[in-house]
C-alpha cells in the first residue's frame, strides 16, 4: 500500500461545481450539491444543464487524476461525475490529460474522444516564449554565443517549465557555456529535472520531498512547524523553512498561491512516481508521513490553546470558536488518517480512525460528514476482504456510524453486514456484540422494531459469552430494554430476566443509566 | 535601358524598379540570372533601392495587392530522413527569432508545420494565407517539372509534391497567397534549352493560380546562404508599417552578400535569388481593414473556478495545436482531449481554447466553463 498521498478529488472537484454556480448566482443549488454526498452523476448533469443551458463549451483540466485509484482513493468516483457530464450533456468538452482514456462501459460502445497530442513547442512559438522572457533584465537570450543558443532553441526551449527552470538556473552565473554543456549532456527531460533539483542543497531536497508529499498545498506557518520537527528528526540544516520556499519558489520548483505552496503536478509525478533519482525511498516517505501526522496533532494542540485563550477572551463568541475547533480537530484528524493509510501504516490508522469515529459524527457538519462519509466507503471498497485484519472492524464500524448518521441506512446496514460475515469467517467474533448493536440501532432508527429486537438479541448474547465491556454491556442492556416497550420477543425477554435475576445489581445500574445518557449513544 | 539611364534614375528618384519580362518568343531569357547585373561599380540587385524583379509570360498583370485585418503567415518546413541534411534546426531558429519581434502584435499571424507531408500541406493551403514560407529541398525533373521534397509516414521518407499538383492546391485555397517563398534548390530554374514547355518550374507554375509574389531560386542554394537570405528577407519584410516585397529581396541579398562568415563564393550566391512578380504598381501588402458592418456578437460567458489561469500576453499561442482541435470540433466530435506529458502547457492551452471560443461564435456557444480535477498552480515566465 505504498501509494501517493493526495487529496480528495471529490471535495475538489465538487468544490468547483459549486463555485461556478455560485458564479452565476446560483447558492441554493450550490448548497444542495455541496449536501449530498449521494448526489446521482446523472442528476448532477441535469442541474448543470438546467443552470448553463445545451450550448455549453466545458474543459475538464488534469483528468489524469482520475485513472487512477492509487493516486487518489476517490478518482473513480469522480470519473462517474465527469462521465455523467461528458454523455449526459449535448456540450462541447476538451479534457486534458497526461494519458489518454475513454467513456467506455462494459457491453457499450465507448463514447469517442478525439485525442491530440501536444507536443513541444513549434520554433516560432519558442522563439515567442524566449522573446517574452528576454529583456526582462536578468535573462537576454542575446547575451549567449550562437552555438548556445541553437541549444537553448532546439532542447529546451520547446518545453515551457524546463525553460522557466533553466532561465532560474542560469540568472546571475557567468558561466552560462559550463550550464548548457551540462544540461546538453543530459538526454533524458526527466533527468534533466533531476539536474536542477540536484543543483539545491540536501535541505532543499529534503523539503521538497516533504512539499510533495503533502495532500495538499499548505501554508509556510504550517509548513516551518513541520520543518522543525524534521531537523529534530534528522536533518542536520540550519537553513529556516522560510529560505527553503523562497529559493524553491525563486527556482521555479515549488508554486505559491494565497500563501500556501505546492508543486506542479510534473513535479510531483517525478518525485513520487516517476525515475528521480530524488525519489524518496518507502522507509523515507514512512518516515515523513509520521512527522506530517504528529506535527499535525502538534500543531492542532497549539491552534488549540491559542484559540482557547482566544475564547475566553470573547465568551460571547464561544459557540462560533467551539465550532470552529471541532471542524478543525476533524479535519485535522482526517488528514493524518490519510497519511497513514495511504503509506500503509495501519497501526497509526487504527488509532486515528477509532479517535475520528469517537469525534465525527456528534461534532461534523452535515456537508463535512458527508465528504468524510466518501472517504470512507472508498476506503471499505478499497479493503482487501480476503485478509482480515484489526483495521477492518474498526473502518466498518466506523462508516456504518458516519452513514447511519447520515441516514442512509441501506449503505450502513450493507457495512455492517460485511464486518459480520468477515468476523464469523475468520473465526473472531468477540467483538460482534459491539457491531450487532450499530446494526440493531440502525434498524430501530427505521422504526423496525422486530429486527431491532432480533439484533439486540445477538449483541446481548454476544456481550455475555465474552464477558464484554461492562459500560458497554448496559448500554446494549438498555437499547434491549427500550426495543422492548415497542415489539415483543420472548428469547429477549426471557434473557433479560434471567440476567436481572442472576445479578440485582446491574438492573439498578441500568435503571440509573437511563437518565443519563452515554456517549456511545 | 542603360546603365546611364539607371544610374540617373536613380539619383532622381527614390528608389528604381528594374522588371524584367519573360517573353513567350523567348523562353531563354528566364534563364538568364539578371540578378548578377553589374554597373561597373556594384551589383545592381544589391542596391538598396534598386528592386529587381520578373514578370514570367502569361502572368495577368495586377495593379496592387491587399490582404485583410491581418498577415497570415505559413511556413513549412521539411527535411525528408532519406535525402541529405539541411541543418533546418539552425534555419528554425533563425527564422523564428526573426518573427519573434512580430508575434505579440495583432498584424501578423503565424501558423507552422513541421515535418510536412502532402496532406498537411494541402489542409493548410486550402485555409488560405497570405505568405506561404517552404524550406527544404527541392529540384526539377525534365519530365514532370518542378517539385518540392515533402515528408511521408512515419520514416519521414521523401514524397515530392509536383508543381503542377501545388497549383491545384494553390487554386483550391479560399485565397491565393499574396506571397509564395520557395527557399529551396532550382525552384524557378528554367533548362537553358527547349521550348515554351520548359516553364514547368514551381514558382512560375504557382504564378499561374494568381499569386502576385513568388520568390525562388534559380539553381542550387546553400543551406548557409539561404539561412542568411531568409533572416534579412524576413526582418525586412516586417520591420516596417507596410510589407514591401521587392525591398525585402533586396535586403535578404544585401544579408547574404555582407555576411562575414560566409566564403566568397558563397556570399556571390545572392544572385540565386529572383523575385517573379505580377505586380505593375503596387510593391506592397497593404492590410485594409475587415468588411465593415460585421454583426455584433454577444460573447458566450466565461465561469470558471478561482484556479483559473486566465489568459494574456504573457502566454505562447498554440496556434497550431488550436487549429487541430478546431478541425475536429468542426469534423464533428463533441469530445476532444489534449493529452500530453507535463510541463508542456496544457493547462494554458485549455484556457486558450476558452478565449478562442469567446472570438469565434460558430459552435454557437453561450457559456463557457472551465474545471479542475485537481489543483496546481502555474508557472509564469520571468516576464
Amino acid at each position: 500500500m505504498d501509494r501517493a498521498v493526495t487529496g480528495s478529488l471529490y471535495e475538489h472537484f465538487i468544490g468547483q461545481i459549486r463555485g461556478v454556480l455560485r458564479g452565476v448566482g446560483q447558492s441554493s443549488l450550490e448548497q444542495t450539491i455541496g449536501d449530498s454526498v449521494n448526489l446521482d452523476p446523472a442528476e448532477l448533469a441535469r442541474m448543470l444543464i438546467k443552470v448553463f443551458g445545451a450550448d455549453c463549451a466545458c474543459v475538464v483540466d488534469n483528468c489524469e487524476a482520475l485513472l487512477d485509484n492509487a493516486d487518489h482513493f476517490d478518482a473513480e468516483q469522480v470519473m462517474r461525475y465527469v462521465r455523467a457530464l461528458a454523455t449526459g450533456t449535448k456540450w462541447h468538452f476538451l479534457f486534458t490529460s497526461r494519458e489518454t482514456f475513454t467513456f467506455g462501459r462494459e457491453g457499450r460502445e465507448p463514447h469517442p474522444v478525439r485525442w491530440i497530442e501536444i507536443e513541444e513547442l513549434l520554433p516560432t512559438e519558442r522563439a515567442h516564449l524566449l522573446s517574452l522572457a528576454s529583456g526582462s533584465g536578468e535573462f537576454n537570450f542575446g547575451d549567449f554565443t550562437e552555438e548556445d543558443q541553437q541549444t537553448v532553441f532546439t532542447e529546451i526551449a520547446g518545453h515551457p517549465y524546463e525553460l522557466n527552470l533553466f532561465i532560474q538556473a542560469a540568472k546571475g552565473r557567468d558561466d552560462l557555456n559550463a550550464l548548457i554543456d551540462e544540461i546538453h549532456r543530459i538526454t533524458s527531460r526527466y533527468a534533466r529535472l533531476d539536474y536542477y533539483i540536484g543543483r539545491h542543497s540536501v535541505a532543499h531536497r529534503a523539503m521538497l520531498q516533504l512539499v510533495a508529499l503533502l495532500d495538499q498545498p499548505l501554508e509556510e506557518k504550517k509548513l516551518s512547524f513541520i520543518w522543525k520537527n524534521a531537523q529534530k528528526q534528522k536533518l542536520e540544516t540550519t537553513l529556516a523553512a522560510k529560505q527553503l520556499l523562497s529559493d524553491l519558489k525563486k527556482n521555479a520548483l515549488l508554486v505559491e498561491s494565497d500563501g500556501a505552496y505546492d508543486l506542479l503536478p510534473v513535479l510531483r509525478h517525478h518525485l513520487l512516481r516517476g525515475e528521480s533519482s530524488f525519489r524518496p525511498t518507502s522507509e523515507e516517505r514512512k518516515q515523513l508521513h509520521h512527522l506530517i501526522v504528529k506535527v499535525f496533532y502538534a500543531h492542532f494542540e497549539q491552534a488549540t490553546q491559542v484559540r482557547s485563550e482566544a475564547l475566553s477572551k470573547k465568551a460571547e463568541d464561544g459557540d462560533r470558536v467551539a465550532a470552529w475547533l471541532s471542524r478543525e480537530r476533524i479535519d485535522m484528524l482526517h488528514r493524518a488518517f490519510r497519511h497513514s493509510w495511504h503509506v500503509g501504516d495501519l497501526e497509526s490508522s487504527c488509532a486515528l480512525l477509532e479517535e475520528l469515529s469517537d469525534q465525527a459524527a456528534g461534532l461534523l457538519s452535515r456537508h463535512s460528514l458527508c465528504r468524510y462519509a466518501v472517504m470512507l466507503r472508498d476506503i471499505v471498497d478499497a479493503l482487501d476482504e480476503e485478509e482480515w485484519l484489526p483495521l477492518h472492524a474498526i473502518v466498518y464500524g466506523v462508516t456504518g456510524k458516519v452513514l447511519a448518521g447520515l441516514r442512509m441506512f441501506d449503505e450502513a446496514i450493507s457495512v455492517y453486514g460485511k464486518s459480520i460475515k468477515l468476523a464469523k469467517a475468520t473465526g473472531d467474533d468477540s467483538s460482534l456484540g459491539v457491531t450487532y448493536h450499530l446494526l440493531g440501532r440502525v434498524f430501530e432508527k427505521q422504526d423496525e422494531w422486530v429486527k431491532a429486537a432480533k439484533i439486540f438479541l445477538l449483541s446481548l448474547k454476544n456481550y455475555l459469552q465474552y464477558d464484554g465491556n461492562p459500560n458497554e454491556l448496559i448500554v446494549v442492556i438498555r437499547s434491549c430494554k427500550r426495543i422492548l416497550e415497542k415489539t415483543e420477543l420472548t428469547e429477549l425477554s426471557t434473557l433479560l430476566d434471567q440476567l436481572f435475576a442472576a445479578n440485582p445489581e446491574l438492573a439498578k445500574v441500568v435503571e440509573l443509566s437511563r437518565a443519563e445518557p452515554t456517549q456511545s449513544e | 535601358m542603360g546603365l546611364e539611364k539607371l544610374e540617373s534614375l536613380r539619383h532622381e528618384q527614390d528608389c528604381v524598379h528594374i522588371r524584367i519580362e519573360e517573353p513567350k518568343e523567348m523562353p531563354q531569357v528566364a534563364a538568364v540570372p539578371w540578378e548578377l547585373m553589374h554597373d561597373g561599380d556594384e551589383y545592381t540587385a544589391l542596391h538598396p533601392r534598386v528592386y529587381l524583379s520578373r514578370i514570367p509570360f502569361g502572368v495577368r498583370p495586377v495593379e496592387s495587392v491587399s490582404i485583410r485585418g491581418k498577415l497570415r503567415i505559413l511556413i513549412v518546413w521539411s527535411q525528408p530522413t532519406d535525402l541529405p541534411p539541411l541543418k533546418i534546426e539552425r534555419e528554425q531558429m533563425k527564422l523564428s527569432m526573426a518573427l519573434a519581434p512580430s508575434l505579440r502584435s495583432t498584424r501578423v499571424e503565424y501558423r507552422e508545420i513541421v515535418h510536412c507531408t502532402k496532406e498537411k500541406f494541402k489542409k493548410a493551403l486550402k485555409t488560405g494565407y497570405d505568405v506561404v514560407y517552404f524550406t527544404g529541398h527541392g529540384g526539377f525533373d525534365a519530365e514532370k517539372g518542378g517539385f518540392l521534397c515533402l515528408e511521408k509516414g512515419k520514416g519521414h521518407k521523401n514524397e515530392c509534391l509536383y508543381a503542377r499538383e501545388l497549383a491545384r492546391h494553390m487554386a483550391a485555397a479560399a485565397h491565393p497567397p499574396a506571397l509564395v517563398f520557395l527557399n529551396c534548390c532550382v525552384s524557378g530554374g528554367v533548362p537553358v534549352g527547349g521550348g515554351q514547355e520548359r516553364f514547368q518550374d514551381t514558382a512560375r507554375r504557382v504564378m499561374g493560380e494568381k499569386v502576385p509574389f513568388v520568390i525562388a531560386t534559380l539553381t542550387s542554394v546553400l543551406v548557409s546562404g539561404a539561412q542568411y537570405f531568409m533572416k534579412g528577407f524576413m526582418d525586412s519584410m516586417l520591420a516596417g508599417e507596410g510589407f514591401d516585397i521587392p525591398q525585402a529581396v533586396a535586403a535578404g541579398r544585401g544579408a547574404l552578400y555582407d555576411s562575414d562568415s560566409l566564403s566568397s563564393s558563397e556570399r556571390h550566391s545572392f544572385y540565386q535569388y529572383m523575385l517573379l512578380s505580377a505586380c505593375e504598381k503596387g510593391w506592397s501588402l497593404k492590410i485594409r481593414e475587415e468588411a465593415q458592418g460585421r454583426v455584433e456578437v454577444v460573447e458566450p460567458v466565461l465561469v470558471t473556478s478561482s484556479e483559473y489561469p486566465g489568459v494574456d500576453l504573457g502566454w505562447v499561442r498554440r496556434i497550431d495545436l488550436l487549429s487541430d482541435v478546431e478541425d475536429a470540433v468542426q469534423g464533428g466530435c463533441r469530445l476532444v482531449g489534449v493529452h500530453g506529458v507535463g510541463g508542456l502547457g496544457k493547462t494554458i492551452f485549455s484556457a486558450q481554447w476558452l478565449d478562442y471560443l469567446g472570438h469565434h461564435t460558430q459552435m454557437n456557444v453561450k457559456h463557457r466553463l472551465w474545471f479542475l480535477t485537481y489543483g496546481q498552480g502555474c508557472h509564469r515566465l520571468p516576464v
